[in-house]
């Protein structure tokens, strides 16, 4: 082996292992300010990874995420509610059961639409998946007892075992290093282990038989159908596939905000979900994770920041404040984004492999790719 | 094999590094708890000097315009009471975060604040307040929400100031049969919105209703209706001989300005946050003029009152130019008031913690708001702090409304459960 392939070799895993690392210490050297956009960004990085199998992989366009986020999140709601508590509806299930069940639930959710799915293809699927958003957006806000209607349910916080991994019950007290642990950085470490297997799941299922038959289903049906794929197998696969991750995400944003309602999966969540795949570039499972910490984070980290810049004008009045502030820059970032790298933020991790190892093939670039 | 065990090198020795490094100094406990400063005992947002009290608001999406004049009601008061030397010593300071209606966004400045302030001053929207409930309960944050929903009572860190939205109603339709305005037997027509502002006025509006002996007629609208005429057409068929609206300003407007051209010469009896003197800027501006009168337990804008003096004077120099004047100013001068009793209390006390100040507020029963509000009795968490309403009408003035009559509380109260 040569030195060059050697280092190439160790620079993947342990880059991978230093950055595990250094996720696992964050809590230790920084507040619950900084976690929860943590704990926010791996949330929306699994669902990203979920859209991205769909619509990068498989081709499939869908406006419907947020929609089946909110089935994840609302079941998890409604699993681990009280039982006969006066508002809503629960059945009063031990949370990591009742999170394990609602991913199951997202991913029938995904299973129940994938004949749509199957009949459909690009735009004209795009189309027909906003009908879902509608759909669910129409049941948060009349099913009252299941999700607390336009006013939203309150959202259980998980536990195992007794302990709580999530909420802010001040007798469950836990300090590591002399550092608090309070809800939020437990549910850092939730959320990290959670992000670290969706990646490895969706590494793997890509990257094997069922992957490669989605991408060849994307590129040519006939093709596919003629190597002996079953072509509506393959993207009903694709829908349960991105939809649980979906579910995961769901029920992550509902475990760190101790509440959802129905604003929390409009339309517009859907749009910034379809953002972070193309901001990360589609079909990276690595671009879906930078594109959603990138997509999440970035308003919430200048919305931090911007309290800090002098010159703008005090919030609660009239002139540039710092939230508005915030919304511009991000907005400029994007779009520069999007012109300076069509490929993506994955494109940046590639351009050291741009004269491929001998024995590799170079990937096609996803952007190129058609919907 | 090599390769696997050159991989787990590098593995283990990049998780080595990381793991000495971190035995260097993580932010083990954070300042605060139990310490003192002074001659008080303080544990979050309190220095020798100043006292920090948040502001989380919606300054920009839904609630704009409404939650810029509360604030401007805050810093009135602040600068008041800093005038006056402060509370304790201590200047009061404000640390003031846009959360834009977002979950999201409000659980992460929550985080960021949470060390640096005593307590929230102005906390504004359901879905926020909700979703920090949990944690403004762990963290025993004293907090004045702002608005007045039912759903908001049962937690001693949280006040709400006068009466809740199902006893103004209950107020509001006993008083339109004590004015010989609407009769036993006729119907009561109700426009509310979806979600708990209008659910709850519906709950007290429907029993009122139910004990005075008049047909209720019920339509709830969603919270961004833009077209309500078949709701309008309901009551016009029900044969209303009043209207009760609990909305947004935009769907009163509408109100107003159909009830005309279906025949429904009748009063438009509104909540407090569904009125706003734009209203009479509109279309809409006579039917407003002739018929609507708010019910609420707070004052208007206009007055005299010692109150209604210090916003009417204060209100130029802390408004941005363009911010115009409503009676909302008055929740944000009454509810800094609230609180600044509170933290007074805790201070004669020789406790500046945040667990004393809810202590203290929960000690209050009989606030004065110099005239804002009738006195204010915070010792039950799980009732509101008024039961009494006024009525205001519309009015070509400064914040488009003036008082008509004193406060009252209608009897029928007492039966009244959730």
């Amino acid at each position: 082996m040569s030195e060059r392939r050697l280092t190439t070799h160790l620079a993947k895993p342990a880059a991978a292992g230093i950055a595990i690392v250094v996720l696992l210490l964050v809590p230790l050297y920084f507040d619950a300010s900084w976690t929860i956009i943590g704990v926010f960004s791996m949330g929306a990085a699994i669902a990203a990874i979920g859209l991205t199998i769909l619509s990068g992989s498989a081709g499939q366009l869908s406006l419907a995420h947020a929609a089946f986020m909110a089935v994840g999140a609302y079941a998890y709601a409604f699993f681990a509610g009280v039982r006969g508590d006066e508002h809503y509806a629960g059945l009063g299930l031990p949370p990591l059961a009742a999170a394990v069940l609602a991913v199951v639930v997202a991913g029938i959710a995904g299973l129940a639409f994938s004949p749509v799915a199957a009949r459909l293809r690009g735009f004209y699927l795009g189309v027909s998946t906003i009908g879902l958003v509608f759909i669910a957006q129409w049941v948060m806000k009349d099913a009252a007892r299941l999700t607390g209607g336009v006013n939203g349910r309150s959202v259980e916080p998980l536990t195992v075992g007794g302990f709580e991994l999530s909420g802010s019950n001040p007798t469950h007290q836990l300090t590591v290093l002399g550092v608090p642990f309070g809800g939020t950085e437990r549910l850092w470490y939730v959320s990290l282990l959670l992000l670290l297997a969706a990646i490895v799941a969706a590494a793997r299922i890509l990257h094997a038989r069922p992957g490669r038959a989605l991408k060849l289903v994307r590129d040519n049906e006939s093709a596919a159908a003629a190597m002996g794929i079953s072509v509506q197998r393959a993207k009903a696969t694709a829908f349960i596939l991105s939809s649980a991750f979906a579910g995961v995400g769901g029920v992550l944003f509902a475990l760190a905000s101790n509440f959802i309602g129905s604003g929390n999966f409009d339309l517009l969540v859907s749009m910034s979900y379809l953002a972070m795949v193309v901001i990360g570039g589609l079909g990276s499972v690595g671009g879906a994770v930078a594109g959603a910490v990138f997509v999440m984070a970035l308003p919430l980290l200048l919305n931090k920041f911007s309290d800090s810049i002098p010159f703008l004008a005090a919030p609660g009045s009239n002139g540039y404040t710092a939230g508005v502030v915030a919304q511009i820059v991000y907005g400029v970032v994007v779009v520069a984004v999007i012109i300076g790298r069509p490929e993506g933020v994955a494109s940046f991790f590639r351009t050291s492999r741009r004269a491929p190892a001998a024995g590799r093939l170079p990937t096609p670039s996803p952007a190129r790719q058609t919907l | 094999m090599r390769k696997h065990t050159l991989r787990a090198a590098a593995v283990s020795v990049a998780v080595l590094t990381a793991v000495s490094l971190a035995g260097c100094g993580t932010r083990s406990s954070d300042a605060g708890s139990g310490s003192s400063s002074g001659d008080v005992k303080t544990d979050f947002g309190v220095t020798d000097d100043t006292i920090t009290l948040g502001v989380m608001s919606d300054f920009s999406v839904v609630y704009g315009p409404l939650a810029k004049t509360v604030y401007a009601g805050d810093q009135i008061w602040a600068d008041e009471v800093n005038a006056a030397g402060g509370i304790c010593g201590r200047k009061i300071k404000f640390d003031v975060q846009d959360q834009k209606m977002d979950t999201q966004l409000a659980n992460t400045e929550y985080a960021g604040m949470k060390n640096d302030v005593l307590g929230l001053v102005h906390l504004l929207g359901s879905p926020i307040i909700s979703s920090l409930l949990p944690q403004i309960k762990a963290d025993h944050m004293p907090t004045i929400a702002v608005g007045w929903s039912a759903d908001y009572l049962g937690t001693p860190e949280i006040a709400v100031l006068g009466t809740t939205y199902d006893l103004d109603e209950i107020n509001g339709v006993q008083h339109l049969v004590d004015e010989g305005k609407i009769h036993k037997g006729a119907a009561i027509g109700h426009i509310y919105m979806a979600g708990d502002f209008g659910e709850n006025a519906a709950e007290g509006a429907k029993y009122a209703a139910g004990k005075l002996g008049l047909t209720y007629v019920g339509k709830k609208v969603d919270a961004t209706a833009t077209d309500i005429s078949a709701e309008m057409s309901a009551l016009k068929a029900a044969g209303v001989k009043a209207i009760l609206v609990s909305t947004g300003p935009k769907q009163t407007a509408m109100v107003a300005s159909q009830a005309p051209s279906l025949g429904l010469d009748v009063p438009i009896l509104v909540n407090a946050p569904s009125y706003d003197p734009s209203l009479l800027q509109s279309p809409a501006a006579a039917t407003v003029l002739k018929n609507l009168e708010v019910v609420t337990s707070m004052v208007p804008y206009a007055g005299d009152s010692e109150g209604q003096k210090k916003i009417q004077e204060g209100f130029a120099k802390v408004a941005e130019k363009g911010v115009n004047p409503t009676q909302h100013a008055g929740y944000g001068y009454a509810g800094a008031t609230v609180l600044g009793e509170a933290i007074k209390a805790a201070c004669e006390d020789g406790d500046l913690t945040r667990q004393s100040v809810v202590d203290h507020l929960r000690e209050l029963d009989s606030v004065d708001t110099d005239g804002i509000y009738p006195a204010l009795d915070f010792s039950d968490p799980a009732t509101p702090s008024s039961t009494k309403s006024v009525i205001l009408k519309a009015a070509k003035n400064e914040g488009g409304l003036k008082q008509v009559g004193d406060y009252f509380a209608s009897p029928l109260q007492d039966g009244y459960k959730r």
